[in-house]
């Protein structure tokens, strides 16, 4: 990369500065150097936001208020406390007054600025300068999660004292005041990985104005909900219970998935930073998997422990779970659908090879067809599992097979609806292009006029006559209300139409899988001559071991 | 080694947004040691096609290639062979003039010694180690420019793009970014700038390509593109003596027109290059007309893009 001439390269013979004479300036100079060399391995934005935040007047105005208000709750607290301070147990108490000091910054001004450090290096042109660096997107958006970080752990720094004083205030346990801490931690961090991932929804002034707008508002919200849950839950003063197992079970649970959620989100907002011609979609789907497989480990734990124990479960369970998969690949389908069909030469690199490679892992690759069948395989796996399942407990105790024609009638509508308008969406960008959240849009659409339409028809035939306005065939595209039909189980067309959906749903499967074919073609690509010599200049290999091929060869 | 590829290279390279054709068909190529201008008009497509070549933007159809790796398809190896400096500035608030080339230079992956050694030469090239200290907000236009050149440059890239790196400086910050963009090219990277200060790009470039409403108009020196546009040249001869035996000489050649006369002088257009009007003026003095003065007129970058461009706009 260096240049015959460049005055940049390295200047072997210069002479090496001199270090002072005194001991402790050269311990000092060795403490130096070491931070140096772990300022290298840091992340660079981390570094550049830790040396602008800390200068920046919004932290100094934060961090200043938080200690000022902390020393004044204290001293008000104790003066209006006394003399009860010296027998009765009024940790919880004070833990309120310093915990909700403590969420202002955490829970609203710690994410708006990971969110504003994103939107501003968008909106003044940094970004450009950093995206034509050697970082990648998934350095610059975690480098920004860093610095937030350690924003955070800077504000927890400072009621750190107070907080540890109410301990010895009495009335609260250290795992008490360690879950509260922690699980504002997670909230923050949460709030600043979406913060930043809506950072890059727009490069459009005009919409991250909106969005700041909308983010703020969130924020607000969700600060005034969380306190008054958190405090609500330390005003109680009733001990969690920590001796229940069930209650670490769901706790592990529920980090797992909000661990799968930080990655997912953080993997969109890096996927929407990455250059066009880059695979961004390869790295989101295996993310979906793991998240399904989560919900469908944790969700069979319960399920698993009632059969242990001989009861029956409730079939209802089992329907609201699929549900929730139902509406998980709802979602990331009418995301995954609306990628392009082309995939970029550089992503043909990395195609597949062997049949058995192909065969499992096309559909982890980038494109809108892909991407459907991926969606429906997906949900038709948690569904055989789940019809396995009731069949087997049906078998057992005569549970009954409720959840199976549920199960096949949201599968039919979802690979329905996606289909229909991948298809519609397809034939469309034949003509122009079509954004990745305009198709969102459109599939949001379709899924409303599906209720709105048939309810806006049987409304005109039944009019002036409302005991005429009951579940009909007409309402087969209706998928709420067939929903709710086939849960109820009320007598009427609701079965029959579920089986209609179905086989609807797999024929727009197969034709998707027809017209998705030209996708799964798509074969690796040569990598050119010029990258491996240049992979192999960055990269040498070791020189190859001479092998002894006789007594005198050394 | 050498390498055998062009260190920036531009193969049938289109870009439309909309109707509206930004970059149409264009292919040039630039070599090692090369300071290439690109110039148009505003809304000629210069500037788009420098964001595609920095991997800012994907072409429409086309290619762009530095030090042959695509701007497509391997853009994570063309960032590290280059450095841009766009037509803004695109600072940092609360950050100093080394805080932000040591944030770049992180950037680009140098660490320990290299970094320092970067930030050093990078400082002292760019005149900026007595602003170290100074705060990026405090500094006028063409330290600020400089500033971006160091920021462009810190990774020792071997190619560099400049769009309008001229643009409102003073004429002293202007010689000077001139003489920087001098040494680098000795230094033997290829540049690709573009200015509107034609006089500018004149006297630093070996090559120039013009462009306007998207498309390719010349490529090649200032003095090929003008024998490509006007293959005649203004010559005027000072005579001593009796005009009349050299202007009747000078009409019965076939390679000489509109023949003027004004006093002693004679102004004529003559069909050919320099060696051309060598040949001429050693007839002249053979045939024995008395030849005080011999001159012709050099076409500036100024008449030739004039000559070259319409003005038109999209």
């Amino acid at each position: 990369m260096t240049t015959a001439d460049s005055p940049f390269a390295a200047d072997s013979s210069a002479p090496a500065e001199a270090l002072p004479a005194g001991p402790w300036a050269q311990r000092w100079e060795r403490i130096e150097a070491w931070l140096d060399r772990l300022g290298d391995r840091m992340n660079p934005i981390l570094v550049k936001e830790a040396r602008q935040a800390m200068k920046s007047r919004q932290f100094v105005i934060t961090f200043s208020m938080l200690l000022i208000f902390g020393w004044l709750y204290t001293l008000a607290f104790i003066g209006f406390s006394m003399p009860g301070l010296y027998y009765a147990p009024l940790g919880p108490a004070m833990l309120l007054g310093y915990y909700l000091i403590l969420t202002i910054p955490l829970l609203i001004v710690v994410p708006y600025a990971a969110f504003r450090s994103l939107a501003s290096e968008r909106e003044d042109g940094t970004f450009e300068l950093l995206s034509i660096t050697t970082l990648s997107a998934r350095q610059i958006v975690t480098g920004k999660l860093g610095s937030a970080v350690l924003q955070m752990l800077v504000y927890y720094s400072a009621l750190a004292p107070c907080i540890a004083f109410t301990y010895l205030l009495r009335g609260i346990d250290v795992v008490t005041i360690a879950l509260f801490l922690a699980y504002t931690f997670l909230a923050s961090f949460m709030l600043c990985v979406l913060g930043l991932t809506l950072a890059t929804v727009t490069r459009a002034r005009h919409w991250q104005v909106v969005l700041s707008v909308v983010y703020v508002g969130a924020l607000l919200g969700f600060a005034l909900i969380w306190d008054m849950a958190m405090l609500g839950m330390l005003a109680r003063g009733e001990p969690m219970p920590y001796d229940d197992p069930d209650f670490w079970v769901a706790n592990v649970a529920l980090l797992c998935f909000y661990a799968s959620f930080v990655a997912l989100f953080l993997l969109i907002a890096a996927g929407q930073l990455t250059f066009a011609s880059e695979n961004r979609s390869t790295k989101i789907r295996i993310v979906l998997l793991v998240q399904q497989a989560l919900l469908v480990g944790w969700y069979s734990f319960p399920l698993l422990e009632s059969w242990h124990r001989n009861s029956i479960f409730r079939e209802e369970s089992l329907m609201f779970g699929y549900a929730m998969v139902g509406a998980f690949w709802a979602l990331a389908g009418a995301f995954l659908t609306g990628e392009g069909a082309k995939l970029s030469p550089r992503a043909m690199r990395q195609l597949p090879q062997s049949l058995l490679g192909r065969m499992a892992f096309t559909w982890f690759n980038p494109g809108s067809g892909t991407g459907y069948v991926f969606t429906m395989l997906n949900l038709g796996a948690v569904g055989l599992v789940l019809i396995g399942f009731t069949v087997a407990s049906d078998l057992w105790y005569g549970g009954g097979l409720k959840p199976a024609p549920w199960a096949m009638t949201i599968w039919g509508y979802v690979a329905f609806y996606l289909g229909l308008t991948r298809l519609a969406v397809q034939w469309i960008r034949r003509y122009t292009t079509v954004s990745l959240l305009a198709v969102f849009l459109c599939h949001f659409s379709v899924v409303c006029l599906a209720v709105a339409v048939p309810l806006i028809l049987q409304a005109f035939i039944s009019w002036g006559d409302m005991s005429t306005f009951d579940y009909s065939v007409l309402q087969m595209p209706n998928w709420s209300w067939t929903l709710y039909e086939l849960s109820d189980n009320s007598p009427g067309p609701g079965a029959p139409v579920g089986l209609a959906v179905f086989a609807a749903g797999v024929l727009m499967f197969l034709v998707n899988l027809a017209v998705a074919s030209r996708e799964v073609e798509n074969v690796r690509q040569a990598t050119p001559k010029r990258v491996i010599e240049d992979e192999r200049e960055l990269h040498p290999q070791p020189e190859e071991r001479k092998v002894a091929l006789s007594p005198w060869d050394k | 080694m050498i390498a055998s590829h062009p260190m920036i290279e531009l193969r049938r390279l289109h870009r439309y947004f909309g109707a509206t054709r930004a970059v149409h068909d264009i292919s040039f190529h630039v070599e090692r040691g090369q300071v290439f201008g690109y110039i148009g008009p505003n809304g000629a497509g210069k500037t788009t096609s420098m964001r595609i070549l920095a991997t800012l933007e994907l072409p429409s159809f086309g290619d762009a290639y530095v030090d042959g790796f695509s701007v497509v398809n391997d853009p994570d190896r063309v960032r590290r062979r280059l450095g841009f400096m766009p037509d803004y500035f695109g600072t940092y608030a609360d950050v100093n003039c080394v805080e932000y080339l040591d944030f770049f230079a992180r950037s680009y992956g140098l660490v320990g010694r290299e970094r320092h050694q970067a930030l050093k030469h990078t400082m002292a090239f760019t005149k900026l180690d007595q602003l170290a200290e100074k705060p990026i907000r405090g500094l006028s236009k063409g330290m600020k420019q400089r500033l971006c050149l160091g920021r462009a440059m810190i990774h020792d890239p071997a190619v560099l793009i400049l769009d309008e790196p001229a643009n409102g400086l003073d004429p002293r910050a202007r010689i000077e970014l001139r003489e920087m963009i001098g040494e680098l090219a000795a230094a033997g990277k290829a540049i690709l700038v573009s200015s509107h200060i034609l006089t500018e790009l004149g006297e630093m470039c070996d090559r120039v390509a013009i462009i306007e409403r998207g498309r390719l108009l010349a490529t090649g020196s200032v003095e090929e593109i003008h024998n490509q546009q006007t293959p005649h040249r203004e010559v005027q001869v000072r005579i001593l003596g009796e005009m009349t035996p050299a202007t009747q000489w000078l009409a019965a050649r076939e390679d000489v027109k509109d023949i003027v006369v004004e006093g002693q002088l004679l102004r004529f257009s003559h069909q050919g290059d320099r060696e051309a009007e060598v040949a001429l003026l050693r007839e002249m003095v053979l045939a024995g007309l008395s030849v005080a003065e011999f001159g012709s007129h050099s076409k500036s970058l100024e008449d030739v893009f004039m000559a070259v461009t319409r003005g038109a706009v999209q």
